[in-house]
């Protein structure tokens, strides 16, 4: 790890990081291709379409 | 002038003139002060303007104008709710000084509603810690056992309402920051669906995660607290969608019927035998109040885990790049090294997070919860830790045990759901063991009529640790 007292790299950052952005991609890339119609907004969709009632 | 009274309680007695709001306001600063001593619990307290909003409602009693649902009720909340000219530091040293020239939606709201705000409470820097963790400015202690953790990042809140120095207080939650200081405490704690209480005026974490909920006593309270506080706010355009729909009103006290599911698979892995048994007590005491209890399925949490942590490193390494990159040394290397790998991910992914998170969530509450209602979740999977276990052993062993501690709520933020955290029981060390009740979008009423239906059948919400009761 570098001094935190000193200003910071990206670069440098990315580097400490390595292994955790390669796992966390790694486990998305693993995922079903993403439907290629799919959009931005599909949680608000799923907002829109929730009442919270009772089943 | 009883500590334990709730916000009902106060309210009714301050409407019947048995007290008055500057009483209220007098003796909760008292215990405040208390539990910013004992437990390191509090910011700033704001006596001045606190006294003169309880001045104030006690002549608008005197006169007979139409009082509020938390007239005369004194609450203090997290230092990350900006309030116009008062200084809002967010547990940081980058914001020390920091005085915002606004005041959040929902003090105006709690405002309006006649609460009594007496200043500000201790949280985790930036928000950014599931323990309670701060260091600049100390840990915030357990009122059950101050050598363990408060739950953080609403830790002052947390601890405040555990120690009955106020009756609630308002929280925020990105990955648990009310659920883990409500588990830890062992009060009731609430995330509210995103986009059900508007976030404008407090500081953002992550835009897409952020929720500000309430910590209170017990489920009635957090309810009442919700039908201020909830619903849509030009400034949040996240709130578009939030229904209008009553939430004290909903607490009937009967769950007969109603289906709950007890998902499995992931919630058993890393599942201490002591929350688990504790676990399977509350849910048999759920089916003797008429619910019908059933096993869910085995939700795959790979892909929102990972994407919780993508979202909310993306989008607070955003925020914060120019002080990572320039101040590194003003942040804790713990809380620091959250936000930075957002600086290194591609924006393909982050995108993706956004565009799946829908999916996700029908496919969560397809597998947990299926035909039922709710579903009932451990918080935390182990016992309280005590605060040496949460800092001590090196970067891994720190990263390795917030792992465990935010297994279980972080990736309710990503899906977007609400879920409410609820004491059901002790650890052998004498810490409160929670659960969190999990429903649909916007069904907050529902599992808040749960919670009250519990805790009218059960006492752990009423149990005092032994440092207040003395």
């Amino acid at each position: 790890m570098s001094d935190s007292k000193a200003p910071a790299s990206k670069a440098d950052i990315c580097r400490n990081h390595a292994a955790l952005v390669a796992a966390t991609q790694e486990t998305i890339d693993a995922m079903p291709m993403l439907n290629p119609d799919a959009g931005p907004h599909s949680f608000a969709t799923l907002k829109a379409a929730s009442t919270g009632e009772d089943r | 002038m009883s500590p334990t009274r709730g916000i009902a309680e106060i309210a009714d007695a301050f409407r019947k003139g048995e007290t008055t709001a500057e009483a209220e306001t007098k003796a909760a600063l008292e215990r405040l002060e208390r539990a910013g001593t004992d437990f390191n619990a509090v910011a700033a307290l704001t006596p001045d303007t606190a006294l003169e909003q309880a001045r104030a409602a006690d002549t608008a009693r005197a006169k007979g104008t139409a009082l509020g649902p938390l007239a005369g009720v004194p609450l203090a909340h997290k230092d990350m709710f900006y309030r116009a000219g008062r200084p809002c530091h967010c547990g940081s040293k980058i914001r020390a000084g920091f005085v915002p020239d606004r005041t959040a939606a929902v003090l105006n709201r709690l405002d309006a509603a006649g609460a009594i705000d007496l200043g500000t409470l201790h949280m985790a820097e930036f928000a950014l810690s599931p323990t309670g963790y701060n260091g600049h400015y100390g840990h915030g202690r357990n009122p059950w056992n101050p050598d363990h953790v408060c739950g953080g990042s609403s830790s002052g809140s947390g601890i405040v309402v555990a120690a009955r120095a106020v009756p609630a207080a308002l929280g925020t939650d990105t990955g648990g920051s009310i659920r883990h200081p409500a588990a830890a405490c062992g009060i009731t704690g609430l995330k509210p669906t995103h986009g059900a209480v508007s976030v404008a005026g407090a500081m953002p974490l992550s835009a897409t995660l952020d929720t500000v909920g309430p910590l209170a006593l017990n489920a009635r309270d957090a309810a009442r607290i919700m039908d201020v506080i909830a619903g849509e706010d030009r400034d949040d355009p996240s709130t578009a969608w939030a229904p209008d729909r009553p939430f004290e009103a909903a607490l009937s006290g009967d769950i007969t019927g109603l289906r709950l599911a007890r998902p499995r698979g992931y919630y058993d892995e890393e599942l201490d035998p002591q929350i688990a048994s504790a676990l399977e007590t509350a849910l048999r005491s759920l089916a003797d109040l008429g619910a019908k209890v059933a096993d869910g399925g085995t939700p795959d949490m790979a892909a929102s885990n990972a994407f919780a942590h993508l979202v909310v490193a993306t989008e607070a390494a955003t925020l914060h790049r120019r002080w990572i990159l320039e101040r590194p040394g003003d942040y804790a290397d713990q809380v620091r090294t959250r936000m930075e790998p957002g600086l290194c991910y591609p924006a393909t992914h982050y995108v993706e997070a956004l565009m799946r998170r829908g999916d996700l969530a029908r496919e969560w509450l397809d597998s947990a919860l299926g035909d039922a209602d709710a579903a009932i979740l451990p918080a935390f999977p182990i016992p309280v830790p005590s605060i040496a276990q949460t800092t001590e052993g090196g970067p891994d062993a720190v990263a390795k045990i917030i792992g465990t501690v935010t297994r279980n709520t972080r990736a309710l933020n990503y899906l977007g759901l609400p879920a409410v955290s609820i004491p059901i029981g002790f650890s052998a060390d004498g810490l409160p063991i929670a659960c969190q009740i999990v429903g649909r979008a916007w069904s907050e009423p529902l599992l808040l009529r749960i919670a009250d239906a519990f805790q009218q059948a059960t006492d752990f919400h009423l149990a005092l640790p032994r440092a207040v009761a003395r």
